[in-house]
């Protein structure tokens, strides 16, 4: 047993010698041109993903503030024309919630849409830079389209012994409108985004019912360095 | 905490490397003022010069943020003050960076990329080589850079005492107290013989790499002690076109930092290629060549002797 012991660490020994060096550093191709690139932050082209949360701000009578939101997912494309401006273009995944106010005998009422949203901007740059996105202003027009919304009602009956609780549910609603188009602005330094978005067009085609406020303000984080 | 690795003196003992010196302060940021930093830098030179500065430490560098990196040339605002300084007889000393180990970035930054501004790398003190994250040459143009190194993780003196930092900020007045150092027992030197004399003192020298310059200044090479073997420890033989590097004297393999440093340049210096290796047998290293040009040069460093050759004139 002890010998097979002795012979296992002369084996582990011997196998470790068998490396005639350790390399420590292995610089095969170091970078000894550096050229201009096409492709990088602030290069002439440049993508990159975002993630965006905002609240829609507007009438508490309409909309209840917090349970109105909407968060976004993207990928935005930028194209550099000088150091001072660019031009751009945004496809991105919108989820929007607009919580209404309830009364003594509802507990929820909210309507929830989920859209392809897609954005054209014009970027204004302030200052030098390097390489880095900077300080920034971008204006621009989006369109959305509605592919899949719905309305969930969740109320308390009254007086009722058999149900303690209702929960109305509606899908494809067809009184809201599946185009959106509006106005953005954004104002950043670097991954952070500070930005807007006006809808325009009304969220309903019904014009009895009171519309939706427009204006959606929130921060935006750019996945970039 | 920087100055103190120059002027650093604690409980009456000397912990800088120049602690009877004179300094003049010049502080060029305070808050965040891109730009404007670089202008206040180049007023702190000409103030300096105006007070009768020998040398400028400077643990200052400005990349990405300001900069793409091909423009890493030596002609940034910074960078021409630098070099007007080193003509008005000045010796400046520069970190290289800390962004050695960032994927978009692991260049030197700028005022290191000037020509006559001494550039420092970063080494550990553990290990004995480079540290990952201390900032790679060469410039944009090609030049060599760093031009030496020094530790970049030191003992320094911060407002609470004594502690240790990590950095080409503090590898950079280790070398600016050697210098000064130098400097006073060659007051004939001038700012580009003190800035050749420290590259030439360096461990490595006449190697040199982009993550390590020429290594570490010496200061027996001031005092005319023999710094480098005159006799290789090794022999290099070419066969089948495979360069082969082998010990003469058995290498044991406990010992530590049996470092061989070899690099493949063209025949203008600029590397194409250059490792590090830690050596354990008799068979250190093959090589093949065959991918490279016949005017390419090859240098292989080990234990301060570096031996040179063009491949074109390697024997099979």
């Amino acid at each position: 047993m002890y010998r097979r012991i002795i012979y296992l660490i002369i084996f582990i020994f011997s196998f470790q010698v068998l490396y005639a060096q350790t390399v420590l550093m292995n610089e095969n191709k170091p970078d000894t041109t550096y050229t201009p690139t096409k492709f990088g932050v602030n290069s002439k082209h440049f993508f990159h993903s975002f993630l965006a949360f905002g609240f829609v701000f507007g009438e508490e009578q309409v909309t209840k503030f917090g349970g109105t939101n909407a968060l976004t997912l993207g990928l935005r494309y930028k194209y550099k024309i000088a150091n001072f401006f660019a031009v751009g273009s945004d496809i991105a995944y919108q989820r929007n919630r607009i919580s209404f106010p309830t009364h003594d005998l509802t507990n929820k009422n909210y309507y929830k849409s989920y859209n392809f949203l897609s954005d054209i901007y014009i970027r204004f740059n302030f200052g030098r830079r390097g390489d880095i996105m900077g300080k920034f202003l971008d204006l621009g027009v989006y369109g959305a389209y509605t592919f899949y919304n719905l309305n969930h009602l969740d109320e308390n009956p009254e007086d009722n012994a058999h149900f303690s609780k209702f929960i109305y549910e509606e899908h494809q609603l067809t009184y809201y409108n599946r185009f959106n188009y509006g106005f953005v602005a954004r104002m950043g330094i670097n991954q952070f985004v500070l930005f807007s978005q006006y809808r325009y067009s009304s969220i309903r085609n019904n014009k009895d019912y009171r519309n939706i406020p427009s204006w959606t303000v929130g921060l935006q984080i750019s996945m970039h360095r | 905490m920087v100055l103190s690795n120059i002027a650093g003196v604690y409980k009456g003992k000397p912990i800088g490397l120049a602690t009877e010196a004179e300094f003049l302060l010049a502080r060029t940021e305070i808050a965040t003022e891109p730009f404007a930093e670089e202008e206040y830098w180049l007023e702190a030179v000409e103030w300096a010069d105006k007070n009768g500065a020998d040398i400028i430490n400077s643990s200052l560098g400005y990349t990405n943020q300001r900069y793409f990196n091909y423009q890493m040339d030596g002609t940034s605002l910074v960078a021409r003050a630098g070099n007007l300084a080193a003509k008005k007889g000045i010796l400046v000393v520069n970190a290289a960076g800390n962004e050695g180990d960032l994927k978009y970035w692991k260049y030197i930054g700028t005022p290191a990329d000037a020509d006559s501004v001494l550039s420092i790398g970063g080494i550990d003190p553990e290990t004995g080589y480079h540290m990952s994250f201390a900032s790679y040459g060469p410039t944009a143009d090609g030049r060599r850079k760093p031009n030496v190194s020094a530790f970049a993780y030191a003992v320094v003196a911060d407002k609470e005492g004594l502690t240790r930092a990590y950095g080409t900020s503090f590898a950079c007045p280790l070398t600016t107290g050697f210098a000064a150092c130098v400097l006073q027992m060659h007051k004939e030197y001038t700012a580009m013989q003190l800035f050749h004399e420290i590259e030439k003192s360096a461990y490595l020298y006449p190697y040199y790499d982009y993550a390590h310059g020429y290594g570490i200044p010496q200061a027996s090479y001031f005092f005319k002690e023999n710094k480098s073997q005159t006799v290789a420890g090794f022999r290099v033989s070419l066969s089948k076109g495979i360069l082969e590097v082998d010990m003469l004297n058995p290498v044991s393999c406990s010992l530590k930092k049996n470092y061989m440093y070899y690099h493949i340049s063209d025949k203008n210096g600029k590397l194409k290629e250059y490792n590090l290796i830690e050596v354990y047998q008799k068979k250190a290293l093959e090589l093949n060549i065959a991918k490279f040009d016949k005017t390419d040069i090859i240098r292989i460093h080990y234990k301060g002797y570096t031996y040179e050759k063009t491949l074109s004139t390697l024997e099979e």
